[in-house]
């Protein structure tokens, strides 16, 4: 071995780490090309076939160069479109089954160890729920038992399972230790990501879009809150604000862009005008692609470290500096203002009161008309409300196609549609009346998981309409409120429900249930929620928390015991777990066994063994014992004295045997024992000293 | 100057390991037996582990962050296991035969537990202190015993070097050796050189004079004749008579043997030696009683495995007196 060079057939290690590296190409099957998981399972195959001995040979090196030659170039050609970061996990898998094909050296073997490490590092990059977490701790597991088959190449494999499992359960606790205290930094530099396929809402909102969105029941972020929880009328959580219009669509006004662009690289900060009624929160978003973020208005992110990785932009959009390629945790401060203050009047209201110059006339001569019977702004908005709840309006999820001239046909024709017509529609009426107006698109509601916490899912996606009516700033009015008003006072389900669509959406047919697959369900949703706070979201902030929950104000010296405390901690576990067995293995089973006998004994004759040898004893406490425990003592003593004190070695096999014997007679022993127990104390022999 | 100052090293680590690990011919590895340090694996696990944490701290992944507290945990518990492990060893060394010079001497080793319960696993791997050439041992086989051969090229007694015992159980993170002194000496025999074999009757400084081995013996007794006796001791008589093979027997008087005897001729002292060896050799091969001079040792005549070996011994240790013969 020290040689080495490495035996061929019958090679456990190599086979378990081959079987490792095509599990590992299995679960990354979404980043990896299709012909590098063919790869890992044809390197499989010749590992096997080599284990059973169908070959005697690894490959030649120059196979194995020109097989290199030819992964690297078709690599280079598709990493165009891979990008830097599924290129390098391509890269490193391939390495890792080449190096697999002609594995025959120790050195190969310990650096295809270290890079199986790593590949589970990028595991955890594409998958963070629990259970892929557990699957790649338990391909951890079998990567070390490879790793020990290799160093004992003879024990059982039972053994060597068992070696590793306590290891591993040892080290979990110092793991968690170390989680805690070490410093979770902040990133040192720039690492590439993948191009993510993006979820959620889009910049671009065509009304009906967002009813594709009301399908899907995945998880959008949840919130975790410090204190009372707004209530679901208050729960509008904003994501994106489109200002440019062009009759169709909304979408993020390109000029708006610039401007953030430039204030960006400028550094300029906005700090909105706050009040004294906050929500104080912290946000686990779930991977989007995307880059904006969840918010209730208006929102400030909290600590230095969020402040530095989110942009605050003048719309009241909260901008992450990266996309969310894994889940996200930040905190932040939202001050529940009726109004929103405009940063700047003169341009903001320029830009929002754009609209198409031709098209939907019928809707032109109506806010005309409208208008001259309200000139006051607030008036107005009203009156189009009014007209909301007024008219016939349908909330529902299946609208008829309305394609031109969207505001005549939705208006006074079909009169059927969900938050993002009548959002857009709204926001239309009121630019051409003069007001500025603009969509805003998020997530309104969001269920209660716990007192504290709020889950919201993608069906929970809204739009609704900001306008500008006097100098002060932007007011949210929402007119599907108004048509569908349990859509905002009881979520979707119930809107749906009241308009007799809900059997068509499968989603949700999972509300109806009760019982036990509704508590399970309950249950995960649970247990996903504390792993993304607890695990996935611990941060710096967390952390900082967890100290200052433990030792109040953070001080220096505080700081130094508290890191002091750990150690100590880790090693008093070391200690616990290596220091018993130093002071056990200072008794012989036997002897323990010899010695639970003589006590069991002597509790019910009455008479201590002090330092009488063992035959004396016996001799001592035959007449006494009734008959079949005199006969097990017998045994005992026998066998105890025959490993006491012969000379000759005693070989493990016959050790074995009379410990398992020893075991049973003791049983056997103590079971007479009891039977005859208060008969024995009674008679006592003359001759018995003490 | 470099040369001087390593074998300056070297004599500074060899007293001190004297004094640490004395010699004895059976040892329990202890905490001051064993020594364990971070194998060349080991550190480069260390390094994955640090590139685990890079990648985990820049893509703010806290599974990898965990991933990497585990297999820090893992190390650092490691550091234990493979002490405990090796600590379970009891090494004992089997006496040595002795060996011609330019053969092999043998040093058997065996690897016992010092621990009923718990057994020690892995591979153990011996070599001879500051040799290259190592031999394993698998200590979760049937075999307990390792032979290490060391080549002994010249005539005399010499003690056996250190050897150096090395286990990486159970990830090869770390690696625990130890350098025993099994308190063993090698007699080295001079190599047999064939020549005229040369009894002196008398321990007499001069004049040698040569004799017949069996000539002078008196006729004792008739037996059995066995395969590869020299034919003159046949009876032939008895054979042709047509009886059985028989063999003459001769009673050996004590008054005429003689003795081996080192010749101080100024000459090679070593290839005197060589050829009083192949003499025993063959002096015992035939049954014959001999006596040895040497310088200021005398071996009174006999006979026998026990009194070759010594004789031989006695060559091994020339010109020292082998008191412990």
């Amino acid at each position: 071995m020290t040689a080495g060079r490495l035996p061929i057939a019958g090679h456990a290690a190599s086979l378990c780490i081959a079987i490792f590296i095509s599990l590992l190409a299995l679960s990354l099957f979404a980043p990896l090309m299709l012909w590098v998981v063919i790869l890992t399972f044809c390197t499989l195959f010749v590992r096997i076939s080599l284990y059973l001995g169908w070959y005697q040979h690894t490959p030649t090196q120059q196979t194995i160069n020109l097989l290199a030659i030819l992964s690297s170039l078709a690599l280079a050609w598709f990493s165009i479109d891979l990008g830097l970061l599924l290129s390098m996990v391509n890269l490193l898998v391939v390495a890792c089954s080449l190096k697999l094909i002609t594995l025959s050296k120790r050195k190969d073997f310990l650096q295809l160890f270290a890079c199986g490490l790593f590949l589970i590092g990028c595991g955890f990059i594409f998958q963070q729920g629990i259970a892929s977490a557990l699957f790649y701790f338990a391909t951890l597991l079998f990567l070390f038992f490879a790793l020990i088959s290799f160093f004992t190449p003879q024990l059982s494999w039972q053994k060597r399972i068992k070696a590793i499992s306590f290891q591993l359960l040892q080290a979990f606790p110092i793991a968690v230790i170390l989680f805690l205290i070490l410093p979770h930094i902040g990133p040192l530099w720039k690492m590439p990501t993948s191009q993510m396929t993006k979820t959620g809402l889009a910049e671009k909102v065509t009304p009906g879009d967002i009813a594709s969105l009301s399908q899907s029941d995945e998880l959008v972020f949840h919130a975790t809150f410090e204190g009372s929880v707004p209530s679901r009328r208050e729960r509008y959580w904003r994501a994106l604000t489109l200002e440019a219009f062009d009759g169709k669509s909304w979408e993020i006004s390109p000029h708006r862009e610039l401007l953030r662009q430039s204030n960006q690289r400028s550094g300029q900060l906005f700090v909105a005008n706050t009040d004294i009624r906050r929500y104080n929160y912290q946000v686990i978003a779930e991977p989007s692609g995307r880059s904006w973020l969840y918010a209730i208005d208006i929102a400030v992110p909290t600590t230095r470290s969020d402040r530095n990785q989110i942009w605050y932009s003048r719309d009241y959009q909260l901008i992450a500096k990266r996309p969310l390629k894994s889940k996200r945790a930040y905190n932040v401060i939202s001050f529940p203002a009726t109004t929103l203050p405009s940063p700047n009047f003169a341009m903001e209201s320029r830009l929002n009161l754009i609209v198409p110059e031709r098209g939907n006339e019928r809707t032109r001569k109506w806010v005309t008309s409208l208008r001259k019977m309200h000139p006051d702004n607030q008036q107005f908005v009203d009156a189009v409300l009014i007209y909301f709840s007024q008219q016939p309006f349908i909330y529902t999820l299946s609208p008829p196609a309305m394609r031109n001239d969207f505001a005549d046909t939705f208006l006074f024709e079909e009169q059927a549609g969900f938050c993002s017509h009548y959002a857009s529609a709204m926001a239309y009426v009121l630019r051409l009346a003069g007001i500025p107006a603009r969509v805003v698109t998020g997530y309104q509601g969001g269920e209660l998981l716990k007192n504290n916490v709020v889950s919201v899912y993608q069906y929970d996606a809204h739009a609704w309409v900001e306008a500008m009516v006097d100098g002060a700033g932007w007011t949210r009015f929402d007119p599907t409120a108004v048509v569908a008003p349990s859509r905002i006072d009881a979520g979707l389900r119930n809107a749906l429900n009241s308009s007799g669509e809900l059997e068509q959406y499968t989603i949700f047919s999972g509300f109806g249930q009760s019982g036990l697959v509704k508590d399970i369900s309950l249950m995960f949703t649970n247990l996903n929620y504390l792993w993304s706070r607890w695990v996935l979201g611990f941060d710096n902030r967390q952390q900082q928390n967890l100290f200052t929950a433990i030792l109040g104000q953070l001080t220096p010296l505080k700081m130094s015991i508290l890191i002091l405390g750990s150690l100590l901690t880790i090693s008093g576990l070391l200690a616990l777990y290596f220091l018993p067995r130093w002071n056990k293995t200072s008794i012989d089973p036997i002897t323990r066994y010899y010695l639970i006998a003589t006590k069991a004994v002597s509790a019910s004759v009455g008479l201590h063994r002090y330092q009488t040898p063992p035959m004396s004893f016996f001799e001592q406490v035959v007449g006494v014992l009734p008959h079949d425990a005199a006969r097990h003592f017998d045994n005992i003593t026998q066998i105890f004295v025959s490993h006491k004190y012969s000379a000759r070695d005693i070989d493990e096999q016959n050790y074995k045997r009379d410990l398992i014997r020893m075991r049973h007679t003791v049983k056997a022993l103590q079971r007479s024992l009891r039977k005859y127990g208060v008969d024995l104390s009674v008679p006592r022999r003359g001759n018995v000293i003490f | 100057m470099l040369t001087r100052a390593k074998s300056f090293w070297n004599f500074r680590v060899d007293q001190w390991l004297n004094k640490r690990i004395p010699p004895a011919a059976k040892q329990d590895l202890t905490h001051r037996t064993i020594f364990i340090f971070p194998a060349w694996f080991g550190l480069g696990y260390l390094v994955t582990c640090a590139g685990l944490f890079i990648l985990g701290a820049n893509y703010q992944n806290n599974l990898m962050l965990l991933l990497f507290d585990l297999l820090l945990g893992i190390f650092l518990l490691n550091l234990f296991v493979s002490y405990l492990n090796f600590s379970r060893l009891q090494i004992k060394a089997q006496p040595l035969h002795p060996v011609f010079a330019k053969g092999h001497a043998s040093l058997t080793i065996q690897f016992l537990s010092n621990n009923k319960a718990r057994s020690p696993h892995g591979v153990v791997n011996a070599c001879w202190r500051r040799e290259k050439n190592i031999l394993s041992i698998d200590l979760d086989s049937d075999n307990t015993q390792l032979c290490l051969p060391y080549f002994t090229p010249r005539r005399g007694v010499y003690p056996l070097p250190r050897i150096t015992l090395y286990s990486e159980y159970p990830f090869g993170l770390y690696r625990c050796w130890t350098h025993l002194n099994l308190n063993q000496h090698v007699i080295v025999y001079p190599t047999p050189l064939a020549c005229q074999v040369q009894l002196h009757v008398e321990s007499g400084i001069g004049e040698p004079s040569a004799t017949q081995q069996e000539g002078h013996d008196d006729f004792y007794a008739l037996r059995p004749y066995h395969q590869g006796e020299p034919l003159h001791r046949v009876a032939w008589k008895n054979v042709a008579k047509g009886g059985d093979w028989v063999s003459k027997s001769f009673s050996h008087q004590q008054t005429e043997t003689g003795y081996l005897q080192l010749i101080p001729t100024g000459t090679d002292i070593e290839l005197e030696l060589s050829r009083l060896c192949y003499q025993i050799l063959k002096l015992s091969e035939k049954n014959v009683p001999f006596g040895l001079i040497l310088a200021d040792t005398r071996i009174e005549p006999s006979q026998g495995e026990q009194h070759k070996h010594r004789c031989l011994t006695a060559l091994a240790y020339y010109p020292k007196k082998g008191n412990n013969v």
